[in-house]
């Protein structure tokens, strides 16, 4: 046993050195050959988005900025926006967080837990290849947390979803008053080594139960041992502490705003510090609306009220949810200027950056999700041209008329193009292959340069 | 499906000699009775030729191993059993045809799930819930803040689905972010248990508040700003440290902020300093004393000791003073204490506060070098009386009404080291005793106690190790002890109920046994006198199975079965969580003053009735039936204030006679309306799918996701508001093809028509009763006028209602097991069943039957 887990412990050590090196200062190091890591951001926004506003009516370079997007007109050659995507099979409803990224048809779930096994999402199945390469495999969070994720790992159960800022950015610096990580590697050792004793003596399904808990210690583990190798090289200037108000509760009504600014800000900073590559941003479910109600109203009912009708009809509704999509583009803006902004190497960050904003509804009032709301930023560096609205699958803007043409799926050949695809063109852009992955059947050439 | 693997060879293993035997006759009946019945009953529809619905019954004997199968065999099973087949038109088969049939397909269904979970009493391995965790953690370490606030297990990720139990082993998970929480917890815990070394200088502050108000009254001005603070310098009581600041923050008096007059905090030179309740609960607290420390401590335990009394006029509660740790604006609750000592002789509360798990502000409050501790009354506000339109008075002139005060006359605060390092986890050395020999004894008794049972030699060798490779390390004593505390805390003997396997079923150990027992009544490891049975075996004994049981329900402990219990089965704790800015919005302006809902306090007493009531029956061994109809409340003063009950007084809960609109336990509860009301005015279809799911336990299918919410139909169509609410849960039920189950769920939610959404008596704005028309049917039909002729027919047998008391069992006995039922467990839960009837037993012969049942004791 004791030579067991003196070679664990060496290769731990070992990977953790060389895994540890935050890029930036390995590049501020080296020369300008040093190309920078490719990262994915996936900002999932529940609920859906006013449909009469959000599509541009014309495709091509030259579409026109819908009120939505107008936040991000600075950023107008540094994104795409997307119409036409959907999940092919699966239906609509409030398990649309659970199919964002998984692109699974046969997914079901209760009250928006899962009832049955999900299968991987695509940020899971990247941080699977690249995750080593950073001291945190991926970064799940949101606002309600825990199960409420859009993150699957590969067994298909949720990745838990942190929601806990102070924590997050505690252990984002390092933030080891005592000095404390050594010990946490000395005590992790001994539970592993208790639990792989413990293993002999069990049945074989209590041996599935105990196996999440000795890959649980060896993820923590792997934390640590990044963390003691990281803990040297810590750069403090990058981490402005007034941009983050840490004990803001997502819950409590007028902390919203600070919630998904600081939020957005430690995602800032965990890619900024090379902590993580590849980020998964869940707000909130669906069928509440946690974050956004300093805005006064209920998104969700608000959009339930809209019902479908024409923008006319309900004004104050649709008024609403624009308000509610803006508020979401005007902090995705912020976001993408953090990263633009911020020079890496010759360029900026948001060029190796593929950042991915959208929802998993489309038409709040019935929960569909046929012409998902989807806008593709950033990566330029890994081949993605910007400044263009794509639409997929004959996509047409959906204009008010009498036969309500709006409420029927488009009807999809065989070669339609499915939100997988394009979810299978982002990993396989930063480097991940992903044929097959949910109901993918190619790449989408139509987006790269 | 790698799984089946797994199953088969559990299968095999299981099937022992005389299984073998029982599994031939499964055979030969399925061959002789079950065979012929289908080929002339089912296969023409459901065979090779023509397979309906997908499904066929002309194969070979089934294996009901197959979650599938067995699926569609107990549908079958149950259409049979109702008469939906074979259909219409079709020849009946007899009764004793059917009733052997469906008999075979019980067995063999029940014998597959057995067999899936490997054994009788099996469960996957369960992890100890947040809340088990953080107390087990506590206990093992003699840790004990009784009055301190936040929520520990709050820290730790929920991993469990929303209507099931926390305790479910099949459907908890663990995960690297709970690990990491645990660890994070868990070394903060052992630190308060054994704090490095005492504070450098000591913090302690005596001040005596009716000097205080000597001076401050003595101020001759009149406050300028609705805001005033008076402010006194209180000198350390020990030498060469800089004094602290007391002051007293209020909205003094004047304008009244909008709001009609409240009481205000008044100064009394021979009494003190008279806080008023609190009117506001977001945000600041209205009117408080602030305590400011010179200093900022780190580490070590807050100890604040009020001298403080009580004045509670009649019809009033008892007030609340609590401690907060403020800066800025964010106001951090660390403590609350009931006080209750009468105005002239108060006695002295103490608060104790391990500040190193109050998740505050540090970063900010270490840069300030100060601070701030706040003292206020958080009681309940009694509900104003209601000022008319025709009112012309001034705010100024309309009289304060009389509330309960909290009347503190003196106040110290210090920051001491530990409550009492903790003589088990660390004492002095024996003589002669090296420091290893120490750090062994004391490891030994601390992990049999953390993992609930006698540990080897080499496990205190293997956590020994640890000390020693951290002492090589160079880290202190005391350094190296504590990590090895924490590895304890952490490692999977301390997060599991670990039952280990064995090549056949067997009886649990009596130290298996002990742990269960104790989580299932407690929540937390075994006590020293449950050790002491376990450690003898004479646990194993039924006689001595019986008196722990006994032993432990009549602990005051046991409150925590009913709390976790209740709460999770009823879904109580969505009561917090119903967000007070919606239901402000629902309510009009001129009735905002007296939303309870915007009283903490009162909110956390409306989600302990109903543990409260379950404790008090269980503890009188009343029958089950009992919680849906009862002639007592159990209640405490602000209940019942806000039931409009009077002579209760004091915060402590007891049983009271019922009045007429609260004969029904549980289900005139108003935390169990509110908890099914969501918070919504109109909630007649969720307040149904509440009752049939959780009070009569028939699972619903969940709804399309494009159902409008009833008060959104409303805005959206402007015509449905010309119906009567009943006209329009109707449409909204025949609109939607949903009818199936709403034929179901709608008739049930009328009910409790006569109450609002925070489970009060609905009144109009003049304050009279609305008259409810609260007639409906149950699931199978049959028509109840209101709530009382409703909770008559859940208690009442009947062949196809399912009766109040099996829905509750069922619930009953998942939490008991910690997992959730099968099919293999319907017959131990019927001959539960069956001899708490036979016996006319009570809630705790119910429990104490479950209990004595196999799938607890066994493996």
């Amino acid at each position: 046993m004791n030579h067991l887990r003196t070679t664990r412990r060496q290769f731990l050590s070992a990977s953790g050195v060389c895994l540890a090196l935050p890029w930036l200062e390995r590049f501020a190091s080296a020369n300008d050959a040093v190309k920078p890591p490719n990262r994915a951001v996936f900002l999932f926004v529940p609920n859906g988005v006013n449909m009469w506003e959000w599509h541009p009516a014309t495709t091509g370079k030259d579409y026109e900025l819908t009120p939505p997007m107008r936040n991000l007109a600075g950023l107008r050659d540094r994104f795409t926006a997307l119409s036409g995507l959907q999940h092919i099979k699966a239906g609509g409803g409030h398990q649309e967080a659970a199919l964002w990224l998984t692109g699974n048809p046969n997914y079901a779930s209760k009250k928006e837990i899962y009832v049955t096994p999900n299968t991987i999402s695509i940020d899971q199945h990247i941080a699977r290849a690249m995750g080593r390469q950073t001291r945190w495999p991926s970064m799940v969070v949101g606002a309600d947390g825990g199960q409420y994720t859009c993150s699957f790992n590969a067994d298909g159960r949720p990745v838990l979803a942190d929601f806990d800022l102070a924590s997050i950015f505690a252990e984002l610096v390092g933030a080891d008053p005592k000095g404390r990580l050594p010990q946490r590697g000395s005590i992790l050792d001994l539970v592993a080594d208790q639990a792989t004793r413990l293993r002999r003596e069990l049945g074989k399904s209590d041996e599935r139960k105990l196996d999440e808990y000795v890959e649980s210690i060896r993820a923590v583990e792997k934390r640590v041992q990044a963390d003691i190798a990281w803990k040297s090289l810590l750069r403090r200037d990058s981490i402005q502490e007034d941009r983050l108000n840490l004990r803001a509760d997502p819950h409590n009504t007028p902390d919203g705003v600070d919630f998904v600014d600081t939020m957005l800000e430690l995602i800032y900073l965990a890619l900024r510090i090379d902590c993580t590559r590849v980020v998964a941003f869940s707000a909130y479910r669906s069928s509440q609306s946690c974050v956004l109600k300093h805005l006064g109203f209920d998104v969700h009912n608000e959009g339930h009220s809209s019902g479908d009708a024409r923008p006319e009809d309900k004004p104050k509704q649709f008024a609403n949810i624009s308000k509610a999509d803006a508020w979401w583009t005007q902090r995705l803006a912020r976001f993408l200027d953090r990263l633009r902004t911020t020079r890496e190497g010759e360029h900026d960050m948001l060029r190796h950056t593929t950042v991915l904003y959208g929802s998993g509804m489309s038409w709040p009032a019935t929960h569909r999700n046929h012409n998902l709301p989807i806008l593709l930023a950033g990566g330029e560096g890994l081949g993605f041209a910007h400044g263009r609205h794509i639409a997929f699958n004959g996509q047409r803007k959906d204009v008010p008329n009498d036969k309500r043409e709006h409420l029927d799926s488009p009807k999809l050949g065989p070669d339609a193009v499915s939100m997988s695809d394009l979810l299978r063109t982002i990993s396989e852009r930063i480097g991940v292959p992903a044929e097959g992955f949910g109901e993918s059947r190619r790449v989408l050439a139509e987006l790269l340069a | 499906m790698p799984r089946w693997s797994t199953l088969g060879f559990a299968c095999l293993t299981l099937l022992t000699a005389g299984s073998a035997i029982a599994q031939a006759k499964v055979e030969s009946t399925y061959a002789d009775t079950l065979a012929p019945f289908l080929k002339r009953h089912c296969v023409e529809c459901h065979g090779a030729e023509k397979s309906k619905g997908g499904v066929r019954f002309d194969g070979p004997m089934p294996d009901l191993i197959d979650v599938k199968l067995a699926e569609q065999w107990l549908t079958a099973k149950r259409m049979m059993a109702q008469g939906e087949m074979p259909p219409e038109g079709k020849p009946r088969p007899t009764a004793d045809e059917l009733t052997n049939v469906l008999a075979w397909i019980d067995d063999a269904a029940a014998r597959a799930a057995t067999i899936t979970r490997g054994g009788i009493g099996r469960r996957a391995l369960r992890r100890l819930t947040p809340r088990e965790y953080v107390s087990t953690a506590m206990d093992v370490l003699g840790l004990s803040f009784p009055h301190f606030a936040p929520d520990l297990s709050k820290r730790l990720p929920t991993d469990t689905a929303a209507d099931g139990f926390s305790n479910d082993s099949n459907q908890q998970s663990t995960q690297p972010l709970l690990l990491r929480r645990s660890l994070d917890l868990a070394e903060q815990l052992v630190d308060v248990a054994l704090p490095v070394e005492p504070h450098p200088s000591p913090i302690r502050y005596e001040v005596d508040l009716r000097e205080f108000v000597a001076k401050a009254t003595d101020k001759p001005s009149k406050p300028k700003s609705i805001f005033v603070a008076y402010r006194i310098d209180v000198p350390a009581a020990s030498d060469g440290q800089p004094s602290a600041s007391l002051s007293l923050v209020g909205r003094w008096s004047g304008p009244n902020n909008g709001r009609r007059p409240q009481a205000v905090t008044r100064l009394d030179a021979k009494r003190g300093i008279l806080l008023a309740p609190n009117p506001v609960i977001i945000g600041n607290p209205m009117e408080c004393l602030m305590l400011k420390l010179p200093q900022v401590p780190n580490q070590g335990v807050l100890r604040l000791r009020a001298r403080a009394g009580a004045s509670i006029p009649a019809g009033e509660t008892a007030p609340v003073l609590r401690l907060s740790i403020a800066r800025q604006f964010t106001i951090v609750p660390i403590g609350e204490i009931v006080v209750t000592a009468p105005a002239d002789g108060p006695a002295e509360y103490v608060l104790e506060v391990p500040l190193a798990l109050v998740e505050a502000d540090w970063k900010g409050i270490q840069r300030d070098g100060h601070l701030e501790l706040q003292i206020d009354n958080a009681a309940a506000l009694v509900a104003p009386t209601p000022l008319k339109p025709d009112d012309k008075r001034k705010e100024s002139e309309i009289p304060t009404p009389a509330r309960n005060e909290l009347i503190v006359s003196s106040l110290s605060a210090e920051v001491v080291e530990a409550p009492s390092r903790s003589a088990i986890l660390l004492a002095a050395a024996k003589e002669g005793e090296t420091e290893r020999e120490r750090a062994r004894r004391f490891l030994q008794s601390f992990l049999s106690r953390a993992f609930r049972r006698p540990v080897s030699e080499s496990e205190v060798g293997s956590y020994l190790g640890l000390f020693d490779v951290e002492r090589k390390r160079g880290v202190s004593f005391l350094a190296a002890y504590k990590a090895s505390l924490t590895a304890a805390l952490i490692s999977p003997q301390m997060f599991y109920l670990i039952e280990p396997k064995d090549k056949e079923q067997r009886p649990l150990t009596a130290w298996e046994l002990a742990s269960r027992l104790s989580y299932l009544a407690w929540g937390t490891s075994p006590d020293e006198e449950l050790r002491a049975r376990a450690a003898d075996g004479s646990l194993l004994r039924e006689d001595e199975l019986r008196r722990q049981l006994v032993r432990l329900l009549d602990d005051p402990r046991s409150y925590a079965l009913c709390r976790e219990f209740a709460r999770q089965w009823l879904d109580l704790d969505s009561v917090l969580h119903i967000d007070q800015a919606t239901v402000l919005a629902h309510l009009t302006i001129d009735r905002k003053e007296d939303i309870p809902w915007y009283e903490a306090v009162l909110r956390r007493d409306l989600v302990e009735e109903s543990p409260r009531l379950l404790e008090e029956l269980l503890r009188k061994n009343r029958p089950v039936e009992s919680l849906g109809s009862c002639e007592i409340v159990v209640i405490n003063d602000r209940l019942a204030r806000f039931y409009g009950i009077d002579g209760v007084s004091g915060h402590q809960f007891r049983a009271v006679p019922a009045p007429a609109d609260r004969r029904g336990g549980l289900l005139t509860q108003a935390g169990c309306i509110a908890a099914g009301s969501h918070g919504r005015e109109r909630s007649e279809i969720l307040r149904g799918v509440y009752l049939i799911e959780r009070i009569l336990g028939i699972d619903i299918p969940t709804p399309p996701g494009n159902v409008q919410p009833l008060d959104v139909q409303l805005n959206i169509d402007k015509n449905l508001r010309r119906l009567s609410p009943r006209e329009h849960v109707e449409t909204h039920s025949s609109v939607n093809t949903c009818a199936v189950c709403h034929q179901r769920i709608d008739p049930l939610g009328f009910v409790w028509d006569q109450y609002d959404m925070f489970g009060r008596l609905r009144r109009d704005k003049e304050g009279k009763l609305v008259v409810a028309r609260t007639s409906g049917k149950l699931p199978d039909k049959t028509p109840f006028a209101d709530i009382d002729e409703f909770r008559k027919r859940l208690i009442e047998p009947s062949s196809t209602t399912p009766r109040f008391a099996d829905a509750f069992n069922r619930r009953l006995y998942a939490y008991v097991l910690g997992r959730s039922l099968d099919h293999g467990d319907d017959k131990h839960l019927s001959s539960i069943q069956s001899t708490t009837t036979k016996t006319e037993g009570g809630l705790r012969d119910l429990l104490t039957a479950m209990v004595l049942s196999e799938p607890f004791r066994k493996k």
